[in-house]
């Protein structure tokens, strides 16, 4: 199932499936890309995504969440 | 000091990390007590340089650089323009990583050794990597990347004697510390039509990288292909850089939680934390304890008691002083002129000085102090997480959270930093509400000073209540007029730490110094404008031309207009004498709103106009009078019996 990072929920793991164009770079210097697990720690509402991997942890606006695709992993 | 007349070259080793890797107490660490940090040039970005301490190889100097934190070396924003500039005329590069994030760090590491420039990797925070039971293979990470990796815990200083004993190695030619990689085949292909054409390896790189400064420097003019081959090296990299990381960790468990920083991400428990922090922060710390204790020993024990006193006894021991009394002066008795502007009620030795030195600096140092302790210990990412929602809703987004606290400090330097903001309307909505409704430290002091005087909270909360009503309401207009997009935003959080005494204190005193001295020249000519409008009797024109408005609109005694006429020139001079006028408290609410929503200080609209246009910056400053004339005079009636 297609989803956008916005609507996962707290807890979830899930794999990058799709970014955007306009974030490519800034993402992959961040050590994000597609193929990445990454588990979601926290969800302002109306507000940015919270995604972490081992030690690392990154936010993610609102408009740019909902442009990035990922699939459920468990 | 060493002499440097007779110094061939001056070596210069740059310090290159991510943000919060722990670059700077490493500085601090090589350098010892003297660091000149400097703004630069058109930015507020800090770069601190310095000698290595005692130390000279062969006639020449070592000069150790910090620069900004970034995630790669090109021209996204001013950080990495700061930041390329040293790197690209550096002798040595060390690459500060952090141990808790490899994956991430390692990719302007593989950036750097691309760059061809000689480099040392220092994997800083290994502590915490242990903490962890993060296992490094650090001679395969050595062949992976062809340089030297060392390993160190910055905090304890000990660690950091392998750092400082390699760079003695490396300078005293004892052996080649710093090395420069093997280059790959692949990345020879992609810049090779750029070796070709500019001398710099590390410069073709970064234009095959799409650097578009670089590439003007070097009379190229990159098409539309580059951002393709950007993609491509960029990709490339970040491969080779997870397989690198996948080879080298060879046990850990990343099941310890940080608790502490996760729950400041939590929506609810995050917002209550932040109003609590900024209840401390703002209210009891700078507003109670600095403004009120601290200002008030300084102000009523030492200049009233000692400096003042003093200064008085001289200058009217060979000049007359004509205290209180506004007549002009200047033609019938100069030297009762030249005393009254030297030291009379708003002398430039009394006043001025007193002002500067028992009100400013120390309201300028606490503030300061409070932002590095924030900055430090990592909380100020997670509210920029927490407000981004509702500043994307005021047209802006998280970023605007940095200039919107600095402008707590001083608006002008706050509209400088909204540089790093991305798109021109973010720009725009946060240059104008940062110069409608976000006081700056002297003025909070004061105006929390007055406010105290009323006594309880309730004043406090009718104060900014106002002005969060006006941030909101201007922000949601602003956000429905403006076009364009105010942008997203993407930000590495890092882990909470508990900051180090030394580097907050370091941080807090030079970035005082940046502000007091520019300040102070502003301050005395002020000062002196002030004085002699006294002196010629201009002032009491003035005064009496604005009662009306004063009297009618606002409800206020005339003596106000002065505070809101040095308002205009700096907008910390505005509470210049507002503290001897007697007020109703309903009265001193009212000043206090109106001389927070009034104009922009001249520099800051200065440096508006330089930032955005002029056209902005009028409308910006003639609605500021509006908003706090109609809110004011609005507040006036509401406050009547209070
Ligand atoms: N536990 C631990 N903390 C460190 C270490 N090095 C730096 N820090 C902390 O990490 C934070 C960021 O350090 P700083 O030098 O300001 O980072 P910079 O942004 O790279 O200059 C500060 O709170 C430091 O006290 C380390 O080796 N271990």
């Amino acid at each position: 199932m297609r989803m956008n990072l916005k609507s996962i929920k707290v807890g979830q793991k899930i794999e990058i499936t799709l970014i955007p164009q306009e974030l490519k770079d800034e993402l992959l210097r961040l050590g994000i890309s597609a193929g990445e697990v990454l588990t979601c720690i926290s969800s302002i509402p109306g507000g940015p995504v919270i995604l972490q991997q081992e030690l690392q942890e990154l936010a993610i606006g609102e408009a740019f969440s909902k442009k990035i695709e990922c699939k459920l992993v468990s | 000091m060493m002499n440097t007349e007779n110094l061939i070259k001056t070596i210069k080793i740059v310090l290159v990390g991510n943000p919060n890797v722990g670059k700077s107490v490493i500085f601090h660490y090589l350098t010892g007590v003297y660091a000149e940090v400097s703004n630069y040039p058109g930015t507020t970005i800090e770069v601190a340089k310095a000698l290595l301490e005692n130390f000279a190889v062969a006639d020449k100097a070592v000069e150790i650089i910090d620069t900004p934190g970034v995630y790669g070396i090109s021209s996204f924003n001013d950080e990495e323009k700061a930041t390329r500039d040293f790197v690209l005329d550096a002798d040595y590069i060390i690459n500060v990583v952090s141990a808790t994030t490899l994956k991430r760090d390692l990719f302007l590491t593989k950036q750097l050794t691309e760059l061809g420039k000689p480099t040392l990797l220092v994997i800083n925070q290994y502590d915490e990597a242990r903490l962890n039971k993060v296992e490094i293979d650090l001679k395969k990470l050595e062949q992976s990347l062809g340089i030297k990796v060392i390993t160190s815990i910055a905090i304890k200083t000990k660690s950091l004697d392998v750092l400082k004993q390699k760079i003695l190695d490396q300078l005293n030619l004892k052996e080649n510390t710093f090395l420069v990689s093997e280059t790959n085949v692949e990345l020879e292909e992609d810049i090779k039509e750029f070796r070709e054409k500019v001398l710099s390896r590390a410069e073709a790189l970064l234009i095959a990288e799409g650097d578009l400064v670089v590439a003007e420097r070097n009379a190229i003019v990159l098409d539309d292909s580059s951002s393709s081959l950007r993609e491509k090296i960029y990709t490339r990299r970040r491969k080779e850089v997870n397989k690198i990381y996948s080879e080298i960790i060879t046990k850990a468990d990343f099941s310890k939680r940080a608790i502490l920083g996760r729950l400041l991400l939590n929506p609810i428990i995050g917002t209550l934390v932040a109003l609590a922090v900024l209840y401390f922060f703002l209210y009891q710390f700078l507003g109670v304890f600095i403004a009120g204790t601290i200002v008030d020993f300084l102000e009523n024990q030492i200049f009233a008691k000692y400096y003042e006193p003093v200064v008085r006894m001289i200058v009217s021991s060979f000049l007359t002083i004509n205290s209180g009394s506004l007549e002009p002066l200047i033609f019938t008795d100069f030297k009762a002129a030249l005393g009254t502007f030297l030291a009379g009620d708003y002398g430039v030795l009394t006043l001025t000085i007193t002002y500067l030195y028992g009100l400013l600096a120390p309201l300028v140092f606490g503030f300061y102090f409070g932002l590095a302790i924030l900055e430090d210990c990592g909380y100020l990412p997670r509210l920029a997480v927490l407000t981004d929602g509702v500043l994307s809703r005021l047209g802006m987004n998280g970023r605007a959270i940095i200039p919107l606290i600095l402008g707590g400090g001083c608006v002008t330097m706050a509209v400088v930093t909204t540089k790093l903001l991305k798109t021109k309307k973010e720009k725009i909505i946060t240059m104008a509400l940062l110069g409608l409704s976000i006081p700056c430290s002297a003025q909070l002091g004061v105006i929390q000073g007055l406010l105290s005087n009323i006594g309880g909270p309730l004043p406090w909360l009718i104060w900014s209540g106002v002005l969060f009503t006006v941030f909101v309401l201007a922000g949601t207009v602003m956000n429905k007029l403006i076009p364009g997009e105010c942008g997203d935003f993407v930000s590495d959080i890092p882990p909470m730490r508990i900051p180090v005494l030394q580097n907050i204190l370091k941080k807090t005193l030079s970035r005082s110094k940046v502000f007091l001295d520019e300040a102070t020249p502003a301050f005395f000519i002020a000062a002196a404008l002030v004085a002699f409008l006294q002196v010629t009797g201009i002032l009491d024109n003035v005064i009496n031309f604005c009662k009306p408005l004063m009297s009618e609109v606002l409800l206020l005694p005339k003596e106000v207009t002065l505070s809101f006429i040095l308002g205009m020139v700096r907008r910390d001079f505005g509470a210049f004498g507002l503290m001897d006028i007697p007020m109703s408290a309903g009265q001193l609410i009212t000043s206090c709103v109106v001389l927070t929503l009034f104009v922009p200080c001249i520099a800051t609209v200065a440096v508006m106009i330089k930032e955005s246009n002029w056209k902005s910056a009028l409308i910006i400053w003639l609605s500021s009078w509006i908003l706090a004339l109609g809110c004011g005079a609005l507040l006036a009636r509401m406050l009547i019996h209070f």
